[in-house]
């Protein structure tokens, strides 16, 4: 480990000139410690330096993601291998300065004054003045410091040179000019870590001085002549950020986004699906009948594969979103959104939170980290979920089908209705909010807007993965123990075979050997039997008939309350329940699964279970109710307690509960029946 | 640092009311001091030299001396960051 050895203090001065006469130099080949611990190198810089590029470029795969300790602001640890041994590099957040009074400076601070190893500020060749006063702060920390000067190949061709070896003489601090996007200048830097120095200069504390030390170092490393014509930026920005042409061009590429990710992503869903399907039926061939099996089956794989279908769109959802972002679009996007969620009480940077809902609430919420104002960050993740996600699609699919079997027009109607219901419940319910518990005028918002250029597939492939693995490791597990759960209440207790069940049985014995075929329906029909006896008395079924007296005012009998009740928990497993509830078999796409859920009767024998009202008072519900244990779970950590989630759950239940009757209402009062 | 000719007559206006293409100083922020603070370390110090790059909601400047730092502003807050402009 490297041993950093300070300088006495009787020789620092704070004037720009001062020197802290020759630089320490540590020893170059201590790069790990006696014990293999790997030096402790932060990454620092100011937001779009290329920093995430230059970290992805040095680790590669070989990085974690964690949060920092008692925060919810991530962090990624990552490990460089360099010649002198290996070297673990922080990224720490984006800051304009670590002095501000902003949970990321304050993160960045704190980082710094645990005294590590040696810090690499990144700064960008192609506006070096404006990254200096950065370095100036973190070379008043008298820490073990080397510089990278990153996007040099962007500089040189911009025509803008910086003078490396004359910073390097002024600085006392190895300076490393590089291109993290092309590799170029990579070995020198990994070397230049493993031997930082202590800068000969520090900048000094009040205002002029600081502005002093600047100029004198942009100066030295004549970085302050080149001026860049950037008039096709200028209309670009001008386009993008049009109060109508901005719009249109907006609608365009989210709808661009929006296509990839439901047509796309489909191919690998739908092998996922059918993957974990496959799993568990040869599971449960090879192993012999019973509760154990029924575990494995119906929970565990049932769960694990519940929780890895969503993966795709996730990934697709932020590799698009971090392709976009490389670009410089979404910077102005920022401001075009800002202008239509305003009004609403929500800045312009929910849009990517509200975006990534429609996907899955859950990185959607994580999203919304990026929201500076604590009032407009809880507003927005206590509103994300009413955002439509790829759970509620099997529903959807399912009530509309049942609503206009024949007329697809309609039903897409009706789908692209929910869609715009959930967000017009999203934005109103945050107008509410913010006008009473999380009143407060918004904070103005500054955005620096990068320069426009071709985005890195291999940053945006990296961004997928990292919350691919987020994803997986915060809902997986949840996810999985929530289907266990749900099995078990369905499982237990155990009901005897129905007198039913037992004649089908033994009619199906007594023509096995003449008519097998005749047999294997018998059984099959007896088997379906015993599965809606069984949820019918189970825990789940006694809760659903516990909960009719509540639920009949909206439509729903004790059967469609236990596929609701088990929906509250995951929104997916609600067609799987209904089938089983209704049928005997969980595979909606099974053989005539879907037209006896269609023509299943109500106790009285003639009235249907799924009139056209419940249908539609059944989408509503759907479209606005909380039904989502890992979102509550996530809402209570990100929002700061369980209150929140607490008053999520309450709102998004009250609004489904009474948007449903309404519905029912209106339909029984038009003749709907 | 960049300041405006003595013999030039000046005045100090909010960044709305500039146009495109004109160039000014930064004078100060009158916003909270975190704000303040904000800009400042994005480049919206005093004495900075600015060029408006587009006017009304996003404002658009450009920042320092060679131009290299490009931010936006809402409305509301370009309203209260004040430039010194030649008349």
């Amino acid at each position: 480990m490297l041993a950093p050895r300070r300088p006495s203090t009787a020789i620092m001065s704070d004037t720009p000139s001062a020197s802290l006469g020759p630089s320490d130099e540590l020893p170059g080949d201590a790069a790990n410690d006696a014990a293999g611990q790997p030096a402790h190198v932060i990454l620092l810089g100011i937001p779009n330096t290329g920093k995430t590029t230059l970290f992805n470029r040095l680790c590669g795969l070989r990085h974690k993601t964690a949060n920092f300790p008692g925060t919810t602001l991530e962090s990624r640890i990552g490990s460089v291998k360099a010649e002198a041994g290996t070297l673990r590099l922080d990224d720490l957040p984006g800051v304009y300065s670590i002095e501000l009074n902003q949970h990321e400076a304050r993160v960045c601070r704190e980082t710094l004054e645990g005294s590590p190893d040696a810090v690499c500020v990144v700064l960008d060749a192609t506006s070096l003045p404006r990254n200096l006063q950065l370095l100036g702060e973190v070379l008043r920390r008298r820490l073990p410091t080397v510089v990278a000067i990153n996007m040099i190949d962007l500089a040189r061709r911009r025509g803008i040179a910086v003078n490396t070896e004359a910073m390097e003489a002024e600085l006392g601090i190895p300076v490393v000019a590089i291109s993290a996007r092309s590799g170029e200048g990579i070995d020198r830097l990994t070397s230049a870590m493993t031997n930082p120095r202590y800068a000969r200069t520090t900048m000094p504390s009040d205002a002029d001085g600081e502005r002093a030390w600047v100029d004198r170092l942009a100066q030295v490393a004549e970085a302050d002549t080149a001026t860049l014509d950037d008039t096709l930026t200028d209309r670009l920005d001008r386009a993008f950020t049009h109060p109508v042409l901005g719009i249109a061009v907006f609608a365009i590429v989210m709808t661009g986004v929006f296509w990839a990710l439901f047509r796309l992503a489909t191919i690998p869903m739908d092998f996922i699906d059918s993957m974990f399907g496959q799993f568990g039926a040869w599971v449960a061939g090879v192993l012999p009948e019973g509760l154990i099996t029924s575990m494995l089956v119906d929970g565990v794989i049932a769960g694990v594969g519940g929780a890895a279908v969503f993966l795709p769109q996730i990934c697709l959802l932020f590799f698009l979103f971090s392709l976009l972002e490389d670009t410089g679009y979404l910077a102005r996007a920022t401001f075009v959104v800002d202008r239509l969620l305003r009004p609403f009480g929500l800045p312009g940077h929910a849009f990517i939170p509200l975006l990534s809902s429609h996907a899955c609430a859950l990185p959607g919420i994580m999203a919304a980290r990026a929201i500076p104002d604590r009032r407009e960050r809880i507003a927005t993740i206590l509103v994300a979920p009413f955002m439509t996600c790829s759970a509620r699609l099997p529903v959807y699919v399912l009530l509309t089908t049942l609503l206009f079997r024949d007329r697809p027009a309609l039903a897409a109607l009706a789908f692209t209705g929910c869609y715009a219901l959930g967000a017009l419940a999203g934005v109103f319910s945050a107008l509410l909010f913010r006008r009473t518990i999380l009143r407060g005028e918004g904070r103005p918002m500054a955005l620096e807007l990068p320069s426009y250029k071709q985005p890195s597939v291999r940053d945006a492939l990296m961004s997928a993965w990292d919350r691919g693995l987020v994803f997986a490791k915060n809902a997986g597990s949840v996810i999985l123990a929530i289907s266990i759960v749900l099995w078990w209440l369905a499982a237990y207790p155990v009901s005897q075979p129905s007198v039913g069940s037992v004649v089908l049985t033994q009619g199906a014995s007594m023509v096995a050997e003449s008519q097998p075929e005749h047999a294997e329906e018998l059984i099959a029909q007896a088997k379906a039997l015993d599965a809606t006896a069984q949820l019918e008395h189970s825990f789940a079924g006694i809760l659903g008939h516990a909960v009719e007296p509540v639920m009949s005012p909206i439509g729903f009998d004790w059967r469609i309350s236990i596929g609701v009740l088990s929906s509250f928990a995951a929104r997916e497993v609600f067609v799987s329940t209904m089938a089983v509830v209704f049928t005997g078999e969980d595979d909606i796409e099974g053989a005539g699964v879907f037209e006896r859920i269609r023509d299943a009767k109500r106790d009285d024998g003639v009235t249907p279970v799924i009139t056209r009202a419940t249908a539609w008072s059944l989408l509503v519900f759907f479209v606005l109710a909380m039904q989502c244990l890992p979102t509550l779970v996530l809402t209570a950590r990100e929002a700061g307690g369980w209150k929140w989630a607490g008053l999520q759950f309450v709102w998004m239940t009250g609004v489904a509960y009474g948007a449903s009757l309404i519905t029912i209402t209106i339909c029984h009062a038009a003749g709907v029946t | 640092m960049a300041t405006l000719p003595e013999t030039t007559t000046r005045r100090i206006v909010p960044l709305t009311q500039l146009k495109r293409g004109d160039r000014g100083v930064v004078s100060e922020a009158r916003t909270d001091d975190e704000s303040k603070a904000l800009l400042g370390a994005m480049g919206l110090r005093a004495n900075e030299p600015i060029r408006l790059c587009r006017h009304g909601e996003p404002c658009i400047v450009m920042t320092g001396a060679c131009e290299s730092c490009r931010i936006g502003l809402t409305r509301r807050l370009a309203d209260r960051v004040f430039v010194e402009v030649a008349m």
